[in-house]
C-alpha cells in the first residue's frame, strides 16, 4: 500500500504493466495479420479474389455492430474524446474489439493499418487497469497514454515514436508527470515485442548520402506531400459523407466498400492491405514502375483507403499514410529526374522515406511523430536534416488548409477537443452549480414597493428575483438600476406591486448549460450576470465576477504539477 | 486527517461540487475513503499555498465569527460618557472644552490631533444639523489604535451660535469618534434616527440626568433594531 | 436544489406501467422526473470510475413518433407538471450518446437490455446490476404492473450498504409521510449486534422517530419470513453487502429479496452517497 503515497512510483509501476499488456495486444494483432495473409495468400490470384476484402469488411462491421455492439469509429478520435471529456474512461470491450475487426478488414486485403486499432486497445487496457486500481482522472489519463505508447512502440518496434505520438496527439500536454510513466510503458511495450519476435526493424537500414541538393529538393517534396495529405483528408471525409447518406445496413455498406477496394487491388495489387511489402521495395530502391504508374498508385491508394475506412471497414490510417507517402516520394523523385536528368540524385529510397514523414506529419499535424517514427522504423539518422524540414513544412502547409487534423476535426467541430491548460478545458470543467451565488433575496410578486424598499436595505445585491408565492415559479427579475427612479417616491410605496416593475424578459440559464455557451450569451446581450433557473424555480445568480474568480482558481489548480 | 466533503470544502472556501471534482480529477492531494476525505494536513496546506487557496481548520472558523458585533448607540455613548455645563461662547471654545472632557484617550497627542481635525471639519462646513444639535466629528477616521468607536455627549452651559442649517443656537454636542468610516456611518444612521423624533429633541432640551438619558437611548436602540 | 429521477421511457404498455410507477414515486416524495426517449439502441453512462454501456432491448425504439406525447400524458395523469426530457449533448460515437449521471434516482425495469419476456421474479438483468454497482444514486426497480405503495420496508442486514438503505428509508418516510418498518433476519449475530450498529451510526433517534416496527426474524428461512413484508410496501435495501467471492458462495440478501418479493425495490449500491 505504500504505492498509494507516492503517486509517481505508482504510475510508473502500473504504467509498465499497462505497456506490457498493450504490447502483447499489438503482437497478437500482428500475428493475426500474418496468419490471415498466409491463409488467404493462395486465393489472391483467382478471379473472384476481389470480393475477399468485401467479405472481410462486412464480417468486421457485423462483428463490431452485432456481437460487440460497439459504435464504430476510427479509434484514435474516441481515445482523445474520452481523455478530453471523461478522464480517459473507456469500455472494457474496446480493449479487444478493434483487434479482431481490423484483423478481418486488413487481413482480407482492406486498405488500412493496424495502428489505430492497437492504439484503441492499448488505451482501453490502460483505462481498465486504472479502473481496477480505482485511480483518479489524472492518473487514468496517464495510464491511457501508457497503453497507447506501449501498443505503438510494440507494433512499430519504435519506442520513441510511441512516446511522442502519445504526448503530441493523445494527451496534448508535455509534463514530466505524464512523460515518465509513458516513456517507461513505451520501453516495456517494445521490449515485450522484441522478446517474443526478435529485434526487427520494420524496414532495412540503408546508407544514404545526403548532399545539399537533396535538402533543397525536399522543399518541393514537402509541398507535394502536403497536397496529397489534404487530398487524402478530403477524400476520407467525402467518402464518409457519401456512405452516411446511403441507407443500407452497415455490413452491406462495408461489403460494397471492400469489393471496390478488391477491384482496384485486382489491377494494382500494391494498394491492398497494410502495404509494408511495397514500402520495403521502394525504400530499397527496387520498385521498378515508371512515373505514370506511380502517380496512378498514389491516387488508387487514396481511393482504396477512403473506400475501406469511409464505408465501414475497421482500421487505422497510419499504414496507408506510409504507403501513400512513399509513393509520393517516389513520384517526386521520378519527376525531378526527368526535369534535371544530369544531376546525380540520391537513391529513390531516400525520397520514399521523406515522403512517408511528410504525409504522416501532414495528416496527423504532428511533426515530431512523423520524424521520430521514420527515423526509428528505418534505423538511421542520416536523413534527419531533410526529414525535419519536410515534416515541419508539410505540417504547416496542411494546417493552413485544414486547421484541425483528420483525427481531431470532428472533435473540434463538436467542442470536444479539450486540451489541458486551455480555456475550453477550464470552462468545460467548471459547472454552473459551482458558480451559482445563492445570496439573493427572493421576493414574492404581490409584495408592495414599500415593503420591498425595506428588504432592499438588507441585501447587498443589485438583483432581486421575483417568484410566485405558491408555485415557487420564477417570474422575473428586478434590477435596482431599472427602478431607481421610483425608489425615492413614497407615493408609489403603497400602490405599486413588484409584479408591475419586474423585468419578465430575462434571459436565464439552466444548471446543465455549458459555460462557454453561457459566456457567449452574456457577451451577446452585454450582461454581467444571469439568473439560474432549474425546473422553473430560481436557483441563484451566475456572474462574470465570480466566474473570473473561480476561473483563475481553476487555472492555477490545473496548471500546477 | 479525516473530514466530511462539506467540511473540507468549507475549510478551503470552495463549493463541495468543486472539491468533489478536484478529488475525482486528482488535482488535490485528497482521497475518498468510505464517504470521508482522507488527507495529510501538511501536504494539503502546502498544496493550498501553491494554488492560492487558504486552508482554515474547521474548528478555527468558529472563533472568527463574532467579528461583526452589532455596536449600538447605547454602548458607544456609555464609552464616551455624558458631560454637563460645558463652557464657551464660540464654536472653537466649546469644541476645545468638549475635547478636554473626553477621557477615552491614551495620550495627549491623540487628543490634540482630534482637536485639530474637528476644527478643520467645522471650518469646511458646520456640523450643526439643526434643532439645537451638533455632531462634531473628524472628516476621516483617525488612527487611535485599539480604541473602539465612542460618542461623547456634551450639554452646553449656554446655547452657542453654531452656524447651524436652521440658524438655531446649539445646546447639545455629540462627539462622534470612530476607527472606520463604516462604523461612523453605522452610528450616524442610528443617531439621526433618534434625532428625527421631536419627542427626543424635547427630551434633550430638558437636560436629562445620565441615568434617564441612557435609558432613553437604550429604548431608541431597541426601536431601531425592531423590524 | 431540485432532486431528479432519470427514467428511460419505453413506449409500450409495459413501459407505461413502469413510468406510472416512477411518477408515483416522484409524486410521493417530491422528485422531478426527467425522461430520456432513446433514439439509439445503445447509450453510455460515464460514472465516476466506470463506464457502463447500456444496450437497450429493441422494444425501447418502438413508435418514436408517439413516445413524447405518451410520456407527457402518463406523467400528467398523476397530477405532476409536464416532465423534462433530456437530449444527449455528447456522443462517444455518432450512434452512441452519453447520458448524464447527475441524478438523485433512476428507475429501471428488472431488465433493460434483454428481451422483455424475460422480466420476472428472480431475474435482474446484467446492465441493471452494473448501474446499481457504479451509480451514486439509488435505483428504483419497478414491478411489472403499476401499484401504489403505502409504506416503506427497509431490509437491514447490518452492512454499510444496509445502513445507507436505512438512511434512505428514513428520508423517504419523512418526505412521503408514510410509515416505515425495518426487517432483520438474525443469523450468527444477536439482535444487540444490530442495535449496536444503529447506535454507532447515530441513527437511534431516527429509529425511534420514524420506524413503526422493527421486525426481527430469529428463526425460519429468510425467504419464508419475507411473507411478512406488506404487499404494498416500497422495499428499500442495500445491494451486495459482502465481497464478490462471499456472495457467489452464500448469495446475498438482495438476490433473495428480489427473487421472492414482487414489490417495488429501491436498491442502494456501494457507491451511493447520501445527499448533502
Amino acid at each position: 500500500m505504500f504505492f498509494r503515497f507516492d503517486d509517481r512510483l505508482l504510475l510508473i509501476s502500473i504504467g509498465a504493466l499497462v505497456g506490457s499488456c498493450s504490447g502483447l495486444a499489438a503482437l497478437a494483432l500482428n500475428r493475426g495479420l500474418i496468419a490471415m495473409f498466409e491463409l488467404l495468400g493462395h486465393y489472391r490470384h483467382l478471379w473472384w479474389a476481389f470480393i475477399m476484402p468485401g467479405i472481410g469488411a462486412a464480417l468486421s462491421s457485423l462483428f463490431l455492430e452485432k456481437i460487440i455492439k460497439e459504435g464504430a469509429g476510427h479509434g484514435v478520435p474516441e481515445v482523445v474524446y474520452s481523455v478530453s471529456r471523461y478522464g480517459g474512461l473507456m469500455r472494457f470491450r474496446s480493449s479487444f474489439s478493434r483487434l479482431i475487426s481490423s484483423c478481418l478488414t486488413i487481413g482480407s486485403g482492406g486498405s488500412a493499418g493496424p495502428e489505430a486499432p492497437v492504439v484503441m486497445s492499448g488505451a482501453a487496457i490502460g483505462s481498465n487497469i486504472a479502473q481496477i486500481f480505482s485511480l483518479n482522472d489524472r492518473q487514468r489519463v496517464a495510464l491511457v497514454g501508457c497503453g497507447t505508447a506501449g501498443a505503438l512502440a510494440a507494433i512499430f518496434n519504435a519506442p520513441i515514436a510511441g512516446l511522442v505520438f502519445t504526448i503530441e496527439v493523445i494527451i496534448g500536454e508535455w509534463s514530466a508527470l505524464n512523460i515518465v510513466p509513458i516513456a517507461v510503458a513505451s520501453v516495456f511495450g517494445a521490449q515485450v515485442c522484441r522478446l517474443l519476435q526478435g529485434n526487427q526493424i520494420a524496414f532495412t537500414h540503408l546508407q544514404f548520402n545526403i548532399d545539399p541538393a537533396v535538402t533543397i529538393a525536399c522543399l518541393g517534396l514537402a509541398v507535394a506531400t502536403a497536397l496529397i495529405s489534404i487530398m487524402l483528408t478530403r477524400a476520407l471525409r467525402l467518402s464518409h459523407r457519401v456512405s452516411h447518406h446511403i441507407h443500407l445496413p452497415v455490413w452491406l455498406k462495408a461489403a460494397i466498400g471492400g469489393c471496390a477496394v478488391g477491384l482496384i487491388g485486382f489491377f494494382l495489387p500494391d494498394v491492398l492491405g497494410e502495404g509494408y511489402y511495397s514500402i520495403q521495395a521502394m525504400v530499397e530502391g527496387t520498385f521498378s514502375n515508371g512515373l505514370l504508374i506511380v502517380v496512378l498508385l498514389v491516387f488508387a491508394k487514396i481511393l482504396a483507403t477512403s473506400f475501406t475506412l469511409g464505408w465501414g471497414g475497421s482500421g487505422g490510417i497510419f499504414a496507408p499514410c506510409l504507403v501513400i507517402g512513399s509513393f509520393t516520394g517516389l513520384m517526386y523523385h521520378r519527376f525531378i529526374e526527368i526535369l534535371w536528368p544530369g544531376v546525380a540524385w540520391v537513391n529513390e529510397g531516400c525520397f520514399a522515406l521523406l515522403g512517408m514523414a511528410g504525409l504522416i506529419s501532414g495528416i496527423l499535424q504532428a511533426p515530431l511523430t512523423g520524424m521520430f517514427l521514420i527515423v526509428e522504423i528505418t534505423g538511421g539518422y542520416e536523413v534527419i536534416l531533410p526529414l525535419i524540414l519536410v515534416s515541419a513544412i508539410s505540417t504547416t502547409l496542411c494546417h493552413s488548409f485544414e486547421p484541425a487534423s483528420f483525427y481531431m476535426k470532428d472533435l473540434v467541430e463538436k467542442g470536444h477537443f479539450l486540451r489541458p491548460r486551455t480555456d475550453a478545458r477550464v470552462l468545460a470543467d467548471l459547472s454552473v452549480s459551482e458558480l451559482v451565488e445563492k445570496d439573493c433575496i427572493v421576493v414574492p410578486k404581490d409584495m408592495k414597493l414599500g415593503d420591498f424598499v425595506k428588504i432592499m436595505q438588507k441585501s447587498h445585491r443589485n438583483f432581486f428575483p421575483v417568484e410566485d408565492e405558491r408555485s415557487r415559479e420564477f417570474l422575473g427579475l428586478i434590477h435596482l438600476d431599472d427602478i431607481r427612479e421610483y425608489l425615492f417616491d413614497p407615493l408609489l410605496y403603497e400602490t405599486v406591486f413588484l409584479e408591475q416593475i419586474m423585468d419578465t424578459q430575462v434571459q436565464t440559464v439552466g444548471l446543465d448549460d455549458d459555460l462557454s455557451v453561457i459566456l457567449d450569451r452574456m457577451d451577446a446581450a452585454k450582461l454581467f450576470s444571469m439568473p439560474v433557473v432549474a425546473n422553473n424555480q430560481f436557483v441563484g445568480m451566475i456572474s462574470k465576477a465570480t466566474l473570473l474568480d473561480k476561473y483563475r482558481n481553476e487555472l492555477i489548480v490545473q496548471t500546477d504539477h | 486527517m479525516k473530514l466530511q466533503l462539506k467540511e473540507l470544502a468549507a475549510a478551503l472556501n470552495i463549493t463541495p461540487t468543486t472539491a468533489e471534482r478536484w478529488i475525482r480529477q486528482g488535482r488535490i492531494p485528497v482521497r475518498i475513503k468510505e464517504n470521508h476525505c482522507v488527507f495529510s494536513l501538511a501536504s494539503l496546506k502546502k498544496w493550498a499555498d501553491a494554488n492560492s487557496l487558504t486552508y482554515t481548520s474547521p474548528g478555527a472558523e468558529i472563533q472568527q465569527v463574532p467579528e461583526n458585533p452589532v455596536d449600538n448607540l447605547h454602548a458607544a455613548m456609555e464609552r464616551g460618557g455624558v458631560y454637563y455645563n460645558i463652557e464657551g461662547g464660540s464654536v472653537e471654545e466649546v469644541i476645545t472644552a468638549g475635547v478636554n472632557s473626553i477621557t477615552c484617550f491614551d495620550t495627549q497627542g491623540q487628543r490634540e490631533s482630534l482637536h485639530e481635525s474637528l476644527l478643520a471639519r467645522e471650518e469646511l462646513m458646520s456640523t450643526g444639523i439643526g434643532k439645537g444639535v451638533a455632531i462634531p466629528h473628524p472628516r476621516t477616521p483617525l488612527d487611535y489604535g485599539e480604541i473602539p468607536a465612542f460618542i461623547t455627549t456634551c450639554f452646553l452651559k449656554n446655547p452657542v451660535d453654531y452656524k447651524s442649517v436652521d440658524r438655531q443656537p446649539v445646546l447639545v454636542l455629540f462627539f462622534l469618534i470612530c476607527p472606520s468610516s463604516k462604523r461612523h456611518l453605522h452610528l450616524l444612521a442610528r443617531l439621526s434616527f433618534c434625532l428625527r423624533e421631536e419627542e427626543f429633541i424635547k427630551f434633550l432640551n430638558q437636560i436629562p440626568d445620565p441615568a434617564a438619558f441612557f435609558k432613553k437611548i437604550a429604548e431608541l436602540d431597541q426601536r431601531f433594531d425592531a423590524p | 436544489m431540485e432532486t431528479r429521477l432519470l427514467h428511460i421511457f419505453r413506449n409500450t404498455p409495459l413501459g407505461r406501467e413502469v413510468l406510472l410507477q416512477s411518477t408515483y414515486f416522484c409524486k410521493t416524495i417530491g422528485v422531478n422526473p426527467v425522461i430520456y426517449l432513446p433514439e439509439f439502441i445503445k447509450f453510455l453512462m460515464y460514472f465516476e470510475n466506470d463506464v457502463a454501456q447500456i444496450d437497450l432491448d429493441g422494444s425501447y425504439l418502438i413508435a418514436p413518433e408517439t413516445a413524447r406525447e405518451h410520456a407527457v400524458e402518463i406523467v400528467r395523469s398523476q397530477g405532476l407538471p409536464e416532465p423534462n426530457f433530456i437530449e444527449p449533448k455528447n456522443f462517444t460515437a455518432s450512434t452512441l450518446p452519453d447520458i448524464p449521471v447527475n441524478f438523485d434516482f433512476m428507475c429501471c425495469p428488472r431488465t433493460i437490455s434483454d428481451l422483455s419476456s424475460k422480466i420476472g421474479l428472480g431475474y435482474i438483468g446484467p446492465r441493471v446490476r452494473r448501474i446499481v454497482q457504479s451509480a451514486r444514486f439509488p435505483v428504483l426497480i419497478a414491478g411489472a404492473v403499476y401499484k401504489p405503495w403505502k409504506s416503506v420496508a427497509v431490509m437491514f442486514g447490518g452492512s454499510s450498504n444496509a445502513v445507507n438503505a436505512f438512511r434512505l428509508g428514513v428520508r423517504i418516510s419523512r418526505l412521503s409521510g408514510l410509515s416505515m418498518d425495518v426487517y432483520t433476519q438474525l443469523g450468527k449475530h444477536s439482535l444487540d449486534y444490530y442495535k449496536d450498529i444503529i447506535q454507532k451510526k447515530n441513527l437511534g433517534n431516527e429509529m425511534d422517530q420514524y420506524v413503526r416496527n422493527w421486525e426481527v426474524f430469529d428463526s425460519g428461512e429468510f425467504s419464508a419470513n419475507l411473507y411478512n413484508v406488506p404487499h404494498d410496501a416500497l422495499v428499500v435495501l442495500g445491494a451486495y453487502g459482502h465481497g464478490v467471492i462471499k456472495e457467489m458462495l452464500f448469495g446475498s440478501i438482495m438476490e433473495k429479496v428480489q427473487s421472492v418479493l414482487p414489490n417495488n425495490l429501491l436498491i442502494v449500491g456501494p457507491k451511493y452517497q447520501a445527499p448533502m
